[in-house]
């Protein structure tokens, strides 16, 4: 399975860490709207731990499954962020 | 009695407009919002504002004026929103520092005075929060992240149903920064497991909660330091009055913000430093507009940020200071050239966007004090991107 986490930046610079979990995958950081592809992922439940610096805007962070918008998380406003999301194969 | 029913008229009307901008704001809000423009001080917003300001000044006054700022950045992002991505927010450095303002001046019955349109530009500006680079650097920030990965996925598979255990639940969703787990309901094996993968690691000495929060707090620090870092301005303004001159005062100012306190989420105490040349018509001459009239001002003092709320906002605030005016050419008879004023601004926050300051100058040579009350608020582009 592939999961991809797209990352958008709103009135500013900011930054995110990526971290999936249950894997061995390396800590993705993000410093700019860009997005990121886990590819070849054995088919099984996952938590993506996003964590960083929203900017003024906001930050919004969408994760598609297999290229399908799985689901959105919205930061509002500017500060820190810690956050879950939770990904099955099938919503 | 009719200055008292404007001003109200006035404060409900910008009241109204604060309250509609914020319902809109509210209506995708989710947790707690700490803007960038809202948690700079009401003083620091003057200096240059972050999108919009509509103020009027005086309002009890028998000249009042009104006044509209706009960044440059605030007006071509209303009209292309695309320009907030941070990719190309961070190339519209000209537009962010770029400030225009118009202010019409009005006499009791509301017939024009005079205008002032003016230009200004931030040449430093290490305030802004939203260029500043919150990564710190010094520290990449993946070992500490690694150890939670680690930590989770260990315990994860000391369960047959690994990420279905409500266990495993709990303690992924500790890391949540809102209505994340408890830390008295974190389960005891978990935290065992996080204690043994810091171990030998600079967050060691950490406790749990501490580990959790270390970004968090390692933010605030920063951004306590970006808060206190200088601001300078240059800015111009041309006035024209009511006697068909096109300009009636020219006027070139430098202004100079920068924080005092390091580590204090209270309060705090911004220097600020004014210089100021105004070049006016010397209305005792026959001629045509002169601008002979040359008169050099300087102003210092400090504005202190008396309290903050718990997300950093500031409440309520003080400006002290000492203006020193010399008139260096046309100075009319009977008039000083050399004069010191003391000034003072008590300033407070109604809501998000609206500030209510009170000016208050001392003239020590006449004994005279003036006070008069504004309203200002600073309105947030961001708000409905």
């Amino acid at each position: 399975m592939k999961i991809t986490v797209s990352v958008t930046f709103k009135g500013g610079k900011g930054h995110c860490y990526l971290t999936i979990v249950p894997s061995d995958y390396d800590i993705i950081k993000i410093i700019k709207s860009e997005s990121y592809d886990y590819e070849n992922l054995p088919d099984k439940r996952y938590d993506i731990i996003v964590d960083g610096v929203s900017p003024a805007g906001g930050t919004t962070i969408v994760v598609y499954i297999d290229d399908e918008e799985y689901d959105t998380l919205e930061i509002e406003g500017q500060g820190y962020f810690s956050d879950v999301i939770k990904i099955a194969k099938k919503k | 009695m009719l200055k008292v029913i404007k001003f109200c008229l006035i404060l409900v009307c910008l009241f109204y407009l604060s309250i509609k901008s914020k319902a809109q704001f509210n209506k995708n809000a989710k947790d707690t919002i700490r803007t960038a423009a809202n948690l700079k001080s009401g003083n620091s917003q003057d200096v240059l504002i972050s999108f919009f300001q509509l103020a009027v000044n005086d309002i009890t006054g028998s000249k009042k004026s009104f006044l509209f700022q706009s960044s440059l950045f605030g007006l071509k992002a209303k009209t292309n929103p695309e320009l907030m991505i941070d990719t190309s927010y961070l190339k519209e450095k000209f537009a962010r520092n770029f400030v225009f303002s118009i202010s019409p001046a009005l006499d009791d019955d509301y017939k024009f005075v005079s205008n002032t349109i003016g230009v200004k530009y931030a040449i430093i500006n290490n305030r802004d929060k939203s260029v500043f680079d919150f990564s710190n650097p010094l520290d990449d920030g993946i070992l500490h992240r690694k150890i939670k990965q680690k930590a989770l996925t260990i315990y994860s598979r000391s369960f047959p149903d690994s990420t279905d255990n409500p266990n495993y639940e709990k303690a992924v969703n500790y890391f949540k920064l809102k209505d994340g787990t408890p830390i008295k309901d974190l389960p005891e094996a978990f935290k065992k497991i996080l204690i043994i993968q810091k171990k030998g690691s600079r967050y060691e000495v950490l406790n749990i909660d501490s580990f959790k929060n270390f970004y968090a707090y390692e933010y605030k620090r920063l951004a306590q330091y970006v808060e206190n870092r200088g601001l300078w301005t240059l800015s111009s303004n041309l006035s024209s009055d009511n006697k068909g001159k096109l300009f009636s005062t020219i006027n070139i100012n430098s202004e100079y913000l920068k924080g005092m306190l390091r580590n204090n989420a209270t309060s705090n105490l911004e220097l600020n430093l004014k210089a100021n040349f105004d070049f006016t018509d010397d209305t005792s001459t026959l001629s045509k507009t002169d601008m002979n009239r040359k008169i050099f001002s300087f102003n210092g003092g400090f504005n202190w940020i008396i309290a903050k709320n718990k997300n950093g906002k500031s409440l309520i605030e003080l400006k002290g200071a000492i203006a020193y005016n010399n008139i260096l050419s046309g100075v009319y008879a009977g008039e000083k050239n050399n004069t010191f004023t003391a000034e003072g601004t008590f300033r407070i926050r109604i809501t998000d966007q609206i500030w209510l300051p009170f000016d208050v100058r001392y003239d020590p040579n006449k004994g005279n004090v003036f006070g008069f009350l504004s309203i200002k608020t600073n309105f947030d582009a961001l708000r409905n991107q």
